[in-house]
């Protein structure tokens, strides 16, 4: 089983280095002019900056970011690049928010999942309205109308607003997967085995139902977390939120390609850890993953 | 650095596994709250950046210069220096010698010493802003140097031959190439001229030392006016000002008044709808949206001494020829341009803003091109033009509408038979200066603003001079000639002492860029919107477009905020 | 509603929206011009909210759609290459396709018109003009979904006993996919590219908002991206929220054809 469950893992952090290596050559591609005709394609600073931070032309040049961040240098320019430091902080609270709305996105979802599947009517066209309405909502116009209220309050309250707006899509998303789920499940025969044997229908979805939920929510927390992670960048902007989103977008605007290229593979650490975490979670809550494991 | 960088990212990494969040909602007292337009682009005020606008705000609250301008009159008063003489050189040069005060000192505690301001020069020399001090003996060979990519030794060489001297600690020498009235005037506001901290950049390199401005922490860098910078949060842009008790040049305060503490500088998407909740104090209301709509009571109008215009790539056909120019210049009705897109426009063909002193008669800008279209469809009928011509202009919003107006005159222009075609761009100062494969600068034509920093023309001509940063290839024009007399007839015009003659040069001047070269066709001279708090004294917005934080008071009625 | 009906509607209603779009856009420009009710536009006033909204919907369908053929078109050639050589090369394609399904789209979308842009500013001869760049870097997002989604299902249907007959009765690879595997994929394709669309759009619209995207002409996905700001003044949700609904229209047609199209095809029905 441990073979099994470290050979899974490690597929998965394969990711970061394939996503390391392929942001580092896309950009390293982009002809970054080095001979004395084009030197004003490019900004003195911005081009030195190139040189320095990326490594072009060197075997092993893709490994220049990481031992300039490693060191606790700056990549970029001096006014718009970050170091290390600076980074793990803005991470730390873009981690807080993605938690935040992680949460909340499970609420939607649950809540949503129970009431659609609960009613005995199927809903019809108004049940697509809704759906509808949270894919076809860019993550910035929630934002824009709650951000008024919430900016320059402090006391969290453009963090969690940043959270609720930006839950809302990927927790009607899962909502409507899980709703598919909860259906079936309802449906089986131990459910209506334990509704005759005098159950409530509540009673049996609560204490029957629901845990046999877990996978099918554990299996969805990875495209949940990439859902939240997308929003996070404009909901970020729009609330004034100094983090990991608006970095990006900074760095992408002032053209710093070797943050670019490290925080690309910070995202995709982030979202690998979050697989690895279900994995390690999924073992313990749901008895036939472990039994797959074992006949495996 | 006291640990070693991995164990504080280990360290850090505990705290992400924790969910320890540090930013997170904690904002130490954010004192006062300004929302700007934008963030600044650099806090090394002597090396700058071409978007220097935007760093006006930080640097006049927390710097000063040898000079001050007096408000409403804008005349020379003392500032770093408490006396100045001029004398000339054998060779006719001016010598300013500018006698510092004493009881002057950096934030850090160090007194201002004359060195300051050599090091200071020598790095503005060799910055991105340097056109602007090319009437110092020597710069202009430094700055050839530099365009041509010398080899550092060569430009270092160059740079101690630069006519900046500090005899003694409070005396500052520099000689001028030509006499020029508007030196004094010029220093006063222009960051580039402002004394550096050199005994704290002696020995670094200019890595770390960019490093000490663009990333204040620990009372770095110091400063002299009554503000200085203690954090710049790029990503979150937010700037925190604290007042710097040590400065020399406190806001005198009078009965209740009492000084700011902290103001911090941020820039917002929803700024004017913070403002209306009483969340911060001060906000430009730049959006042609917030400025459609009924106006509040409290919104103020500063005409600016500044002018947005449409500049032309002289290079490339079929804009070469300077008839062609003109005749788009001709084309444009600057009226119907700005109908209707802000409260109150003023729609103008000339470059020098008629209220600047030195600007020009009414009769000699009838002669300049403005609005005939007859004229210029005429002029127009023999071109062909291959391919559109791209128009480049800046994506990021300001007060000036840029999209409305790139959109009216791709439809004027269209009119007229030129076709037009249009980009708008984040990155609009690399844009511009592009060198496109075919060897001319990438873009046919641009939208740009230019604002006076000093009531002088020279602030407005100096963008054109050879060097400056005009993009338009215009220094080739005529072989050389025309920027050659254009700059003959600045100097001529510098120099002279009666008012009345050095207007006329300067309108000659101008009618060379505007009429006889074309290199640019003048839309309009922008205003600034803003809301203030009636508590705030001393902030102003002054007509060249300077937020001055530097006399900044608290009034009666402003919040106690813990 | 049954699942042909279902499609039907959904397939109708995008259809109504991008034909008439494209009719008012481009045919008769002038009407949109004079008879809008919901004015001009705020950031453009010579230009009413219709002609840039409604008049700029089909551009956002069509990069949408040709997008999502894009990302299909390749998820069904990488599935299709995946179970045809089977062993390595499907675990490995299988491998990246998680790759890049974990990251989110307008990251990558991000950093594919920053190249895009880049390169063709740096190299004029390989310029791509914003259309086709939006449409690439679009179907370069989003074709990883595709192949999972299409490997799995094929392999699903390989499993099918009529599939495994006609193997034991000789027939050729080509052949079974021709005869047995596609007519079962045809619909899942279909509605997988439907599904697509609406992430295509709004895609565009987030990378308008932070100025990344240039488009001309103008898109709904990039009026929704800059002029959202008018949302915060007087008489700016004119300008906004029929946009906004333009596009949740266009969500709910394509959801509704995609499930339609699923619904009427999945196997055991």
């Amino acid at each position: 089983m441990i073979r099994t469950v470290l050979s899974r893992v490690l597929q998965k952090l394969l990711l970061v280095p394939i996503v390391a290596l392929a942001s580092y050559y896309l950009m390293a591609v982009l002809p970054v002019p080095s001979d004395e005709d084009s030197k004003r394609q490019l900004p003195a600073e911005l081009a030195a900056s190139y040189r320095k931070d990326l490594g072009l032309g060197e075997p092993l040049g893709f490994l220049r970011p990481w031992t300039k961040l490693f060191r606790g240098e700056r990549l970029g320019t001096t006014a718009q690049g970050v170091t290390g430091e600076e980074m793990l902080q803005k991470l730390s609270g873009s981690v807080a928010v993605g938690v935040m709305g992680l949460v909340l996105a499970l609420v939607w979802a649950l809540l949503l999942a129970l009431l659609r599947a609960g009613g005995r009517r199927p809903p019809g066209l108004l049940g697509d309205l809704l759906p509808a309405i949270a894919f076809g909502t860019p993550a910035f116009i929630p934002a824009l109308l709650l951000a008024p209220s919430v900016v320059e309050t402090g006391h969290l309250l453009p963090e969690l607003s940043a959270a609720f707006v930006v839950s809302l899509w990927p927790g009607v998303l899962l909502g409507t997967l899980l709703t598919d789920t909860l259906r079936q499940e309802v449906a089986k025969d131990y459910v209506r085995t334990a509704m005759s044997k005098g159950l409530s229908r509540e009673a049996a979805v609560r204490r029957h139902v629901l845990p046999n939920l877990w996978p099918a929510l554990l299996d969805s927390l990875p495209p949940l977390a990439t859902a939240l992670l997308g929003g996070s960048f404009a909901a970020e902007r729009v609330f004034g939120l100094p983090y990991f989103g608006q970095l990006y977008v900074s760095a992408v605007l002032q053209k710093q390609l070797a943050v670019v290229v490290v925080a690309t593979t910070v995202f995709a650490a982030l979202l690998v850890a979050v697989s690895v975490a279900v994995e390690a979670v999924r073992l313990v809550v749901d008895p036939r993953a472990r039994d797959r494991r074992e006949a495996a | 650095m006291t640990r070693p960088f991995h164990l504080r990212l280990g360290f850090a990494a505990l705290c992400l596994a924790a969910l320890g969040c540090g930013p997170c909602g904690f904002q130490k007292n954010p004192g006062l709250k300004v929302v700007v337009p934008a963030m600044p682009s650099t806090l090394d005020w002597n090396t700058s950046d071409p978007t220097s606008w935007v760093n006006y705000p930080v640097m006049l609250a927390t710097q000063k210069g040898l000079t001050s301008l007096a408000p409403g009159t804008h005349e020379v008063r003392p500032g770093l220096a408490e006396r100045w003489d001029l004398a000339l050189t054998p060779e006719g040069h001016p010598r300013y010698t500018f006698h510092l005060r004493r009881d002057v000192r950096w934030s850090d505690g160090t007194p201002l010493r004359a060195r300051d301001f050599v090091v200071g020069w020598q790095r503005a020399a060799v910055g991105r802003e340097r056109a602007e001090l090319s009437e110092i003996v020597g710069a202009k060979e430094v700055g050839a140097l530099l365009d041509v990519g010398a080899p550092e030794p060569k430009v270092r060489e160059a740079l101690s031959r630069l006519a900046v001297r500090a005899p003694d600690d409070a005396t500052f020498e520099v000689e001028l190439d030509g006499p020029r009235s508007y030196f004094l005037s010029r220093i006063a506001n222009v960051y580039l001229f402002f004394p550096a901290p050199s005994a704290k950049l002696a020995g670094l390199s200019e890595d770390d030392a960019r490093a000490l401005f663009d990333r204040p922490r620990d009372g770095q860098p110091p400063a002299l006016g009554p503000f200085r910078v203690e954090a710049w949060d790029r990503a979150g842009e937010r700037l925190r000002l604290a007042r710097n008790p040590a400065s020399a040049f406190a806001p005198p305060l009078e009965a209740g008044e009492r000084p700011a503490e902290v103001v911090t500088l941020l820039k917002s998407e929803v700024g004017p709808a913070l403002y209306e909740r009483g969340r911060v104090d001060f906000v430009f209301v730049d959006s042609p949206a917030a400025l459609r709509g009924p106006q509040p009571a409290d919104l103020q109008r500063q005409p600016l001494l500044s002018t947005y215009f449409m500049a032309f790539n002289t290079e490339r056909p079929p804009l070469d020829a300077p008839a062609v120019r003109r005749a788009l210049a001709m084309a444009i009705d600057r009226e119907a341009l700005m109908a209707g897109l802000l409260p109150a426009a003023r729609p103008t063909h000339v470059l020098l803003p008629p209220d600047l002193p030195g600007a020009a008669t009414p009769e000699e800008a009838a002669q300049l091109p403005h609005y005939q279209p007859e004229e210029a469809k005429k002029l127009l009928a023999h071109v062909r033009f291959e391919r559109p011509l791209r128009l480049v202009y800046r994506s990021s919003e300001s007060f000036v509408p840029e999209v409305a107006i790139a959109e009216r005159l791709k439809a004027q222009l269209g009119r007229v038979g030129v076709p037009v075609e249009l980009d708008a761009r984040a990155d609009f100062s690399a844009e511009i200066n592009r060198i496109a494969a075919d060897g001319f600068h990438a873009p046919d034509l641009y939208l740009k603003r230019v604002g006076a920093d000093y009531a002088h023309p020279k602030t407005f001509f100096v963008l054109f001079e050879k060097g400056g940063a005009h993009a338009t290839g215009w220094e080739k024009a005529d072989g050389g000639k025309a920027i050659a007399r254009f700059e003959a007839l600045l100097a001529e015009g510098d120099a002279e002492l009666d008012p009345a003659k050095a207007r006329a040069l300067y309108a000659r001047a101008q009618a060379i860029l505007l009429d006889e070269q074309a290199v640019l066709a003048p839309l309009y001279h922008p205003d600034r919107y803003y809301r203030a708090r009636p508590f705030l004294r001393g902030l102003t917005v002054d007509p060249f477009n300077f937020l001055s934080l530097a006399d900044l008071k608290l009034g009666p009625g402003a919040p106690e905020r813990p | 509603m049954s699942p042909r009906r279902l499609a039907w509607t959904g397939l109708l209603l995008l259809a109504a929206l991008g034909l008439g779009s494209f009719a008012l856009g481009v045919l008769w420009p002038t009407v949109p011009a004079r008879y809008c009710p919901l004015g001009h536009d705020v950031l453009r006033p010579d230009r009413t909210v219709c002609e840039l909204s409604f008049g700029g919907l089909w551009v956002s369908l069509g990069i949408g759609l040709l997008a999502g053929a894009l990302s299909t078109a390749l998820g069904l050639v990488l599935a299709t290459l995946a179970r045809l050589l089977g062993g390595f090369v499907e675990r490995w394609i299988l491998r990246f396709a998680d790759a890049f399904f974990s990251l989110p789209d307008v990251l990558i979308l991000m950093v594919l018109q920053f190249a895009g842009q880049t390169l063709g500013d740096l190299r004029p001869e390989l310029k791509l003009s914003p259309v086709p760049l939006m449409i690439a870097s679009l179907g370069l997002v989003g074709w990883a979904g595709p192949t999972r989604m299409l490997r799995n299902r094929l392999a699903t249907l390989e499993e099918q006993e009529f599939v495994l007959a006609a193997r034991a009765l000789g027939g050729t690879r080509a052949h079974l996919f021709r005869a047995h595997l596609w007519p079962g994929l045809k619909a899942y394709v279909l509605a997988l590219f439907l599904s697509r669309l609406p992430a295509a759009i709004l895609a565009e619209s987030t990378v308008s908002f932070f100025g990344i995207a240039r488009m001309e002409p103008m898109s709904l996905g990039r009026y929704l991206g800059t002029s959202y700001s008018a949302i915060l003044y007087e008489g700016g949700a004119r300008v906004v929220l029929p946009a906004w609904g333009l596009l949740i229209l266009i969500v709910l047609g394509a959801s509704l054809a995609a499930r339609g199209v699923e619904g009427a095809s999945s196997p055991g029905r």
